[in-house]
């Protein structure tokens, strides 16, 4: 493409780390053995994301989050003095799913209430905090010790609404610490004020790395989206950046607004009497746009490993990238807006849910197109930009170090 | 008398009916997905020329005890939202082209 893309700068608002030069290896998003290495010494070492503490907003409600890369699935449970706390969804007695849920399609995210968790084995029943209620037939068994035999708690802890976990009975960095200065840029926006209006889910045949890779960066936008956004191929510079920080492992890039945009009827309609995820929004929120960027559309937030918490103005969207294999994971995408109070802005609210799920629909069909050929053995490395891509350098960058450096969970 | 589907005023757009009053977003992209692009153009085109109406009459109602008719109204307007890139940006394909299948694509709510 011989247009330029640099009308204006990528502003960097934090130092850039030694992340290395040049080509980047194939290997991380290929090798089985490297996949093993990261369960153990990433996803066993970092907090992770996984779900809001408003989706389980009563005591005695709770909700499923499948953790396949620690082989697990876990119960995020409300209990009954308002404290929010995670299990292993195993039954000490003879390793059933306490909770079994329906096997419907989005069996993966059911949600539920209940005063004593029950396992449908054996009827072994746990109160809201774990603990082991009286069991029928106890008298035919050795003495139950209490203090041993209950669910299987998962340390978690909360910052602004969203659930995190940790493998380690004592994690190395308590949450605030390891979420860092990215968390501090965000930490005023206002998460508690906004609804979940949109999920889309799908389970991918791509590494989690490369799938993250499709939507850290700018840089596809005037081709893949060449469709769904046609402004955005006409208006290319909108693939760099604004400015771009990385702090520790995680990262954050403001993305352009053009001030030529030409928003399609549809837009207008939904902007004339609500908010669009389509450029042009007004909203001055804090927690966003930390470098005060001119022509601001929305910040990419990243948080190392697998969680991005995109901060709009007037929306924000996450996605949970759940590893599954090498070669295979789980794509989450929730979206979060002000709540509509008329009827005309609910009508403007699913412009936002379909542009951004039409948009998204875009991005993940690059995913397993590209696993199937890197798995080919054909390339061993990737000519990527250091500042357009720089995202995608530093997650490779610090999944290589992590496996390298951390010691295995 | 049969009750009427879309409130007074709005006859015109009961053709869409029962169909494109669909309640969920779920339901709604699967008949994008599932529909030709005329109907898409059609539906587009009749709800778009009519949008303010449609939202002035609305708007005269609480989002959340709306009439069966307005709750229609207010679903086709959500419809026309459903359709709006496949007209504006995809000429009228129901599935994004070359996007992700739609078939292995869960829309939870």
């Amino acid at each position: 493409m011989s247009a330029p893309l640099s009308k204006h700068e990528m502003k960097l608002g934090t130092p850039i780390p030694d992340m290395g030069e040049g080509p980047i290896s194939v290997e991380p998003y290929v090798s089985p053995e490297f996949f093993q290495q990261e369960k153990q010494k990433i996803f066993r070492n970092a907090w992770i994301e996984v779900c809001r503490d408003d989706m389980i907003p009563n005591p005695g409600d709770y909700q499923i989050c499948p953790m396949e890369v620690w082989d697990s699935e876990l119960i995020v449970v409300r209990g009954k003095d308002n404290q929010v706390r995670a299990f292993h969804n195993i039954c000490p007695h003879r390793g059933m799913k306490v909770v079994r849920l329906d096997h419907d399609e989005s069996s993966n995210f059911q949600c539920g209430h209940a005063s004593v968790l029950i396992c449908p084995f054996h009827g072994w029943g746990y109160n809201l905090d774990g603990s082991l209620r009286p069991v029928m037939g106890e008298e035919y068994f050795d003495k139950i010790d209490r203090d041993q035999v209950g669910l299987l708690p998962v340390t978690l802890d909360i910052w602004n609404g969203f659930v995190f976990v940790h493998y380690q009975k004592e994690p190395p960095q308590p949450l605030r610490e390891f979420l860092g200065a990215l968390a501090d840029d965000m930490e005023e926006y206002p998460f508690d004020s906004f609804t979940h209006i949109a999920r889309y889910s799908a389970q991918a045949k791509c590494n989690w790395k490369a799938s993250m890779d499709a939507f850290h960066e700018a840089y596809h936008a005037a081709t893949l989206h060449g469709g769904s956004i046609p402004e955005a191929a006409r208006l290319p510079e909108g693939s760099v950046p604004t400015s771009a920080r990385i702090y520790g492992p995680h990262h954050s890039l403001s993305m352009w607004a053009s001030p030529d945009f030409r928003p399609s009827p549809a837009a207008v309609a939904a902007w004339k009497y609500g908010q669009s995820f389509s450029a042009g929004g007004e909203m001055k929120l804090p927690g966003a746009n930390p470098g005060n960027d001119d022509n601001w559309w929305f910040d990419i937030n990243v948080f190392f490993p697998n969680f991005f918490c995109d901060t709009g103005p007037g929306w924000y969207f996450t996605y949970n990238f759940r590893p599954i294999s090498e070669s295979e994971t789980v794509w989450v995408m929730d979206i979060f807006q002000k709540k509509a109070e008329t009827c005309s802005q609910r009508i403007a609210q699913e412009h936002t849910k379909v542009m951004l799920r039409d948009i998204v629909y875009e991005d993940l069909s690059t995913l397993e197109q590209t696993q199937t050929m890197l798995s080919s053995g054909l390339l061993k490395t990737l000519n990527i930009s250091s500042s357009l891509e720089v995202a995608v350098r530093h997650l490779h960058a610090t999944a290589c170090e992590w496996v390298a450096e951390q010691e295995p969970a | 008398m049969m009750e009427r589907q879309l409130p007074e005023g709005f006859e015109a757009l009961e053709r869409f009916g029962p169909k494109w009053f669909a309640d969920t977003e779920k339901q709604r992209h699967r008949l994008r997905t599932d529909s030709s692009p005329d109907d898409l153009n059609d539906l587009y085109e009749a709800v778009l020329e009519r949008f303010d109406e449609i939202c002035a009459e609305l708007d005269q109602h609480p989002l959340t005890e709306l009439s069966v008719a307005h709750q229609n109204l207010l679903n086709l307007a959500l419809s026309f939202m459903e359709v709006s890139l496949a007209v504006e940006a995809f000429k009228g394909a129901g599935k994004v082209p070359f996007g992700f299948d739609t078939e292995r694509w869960e829309v939870h709510f």
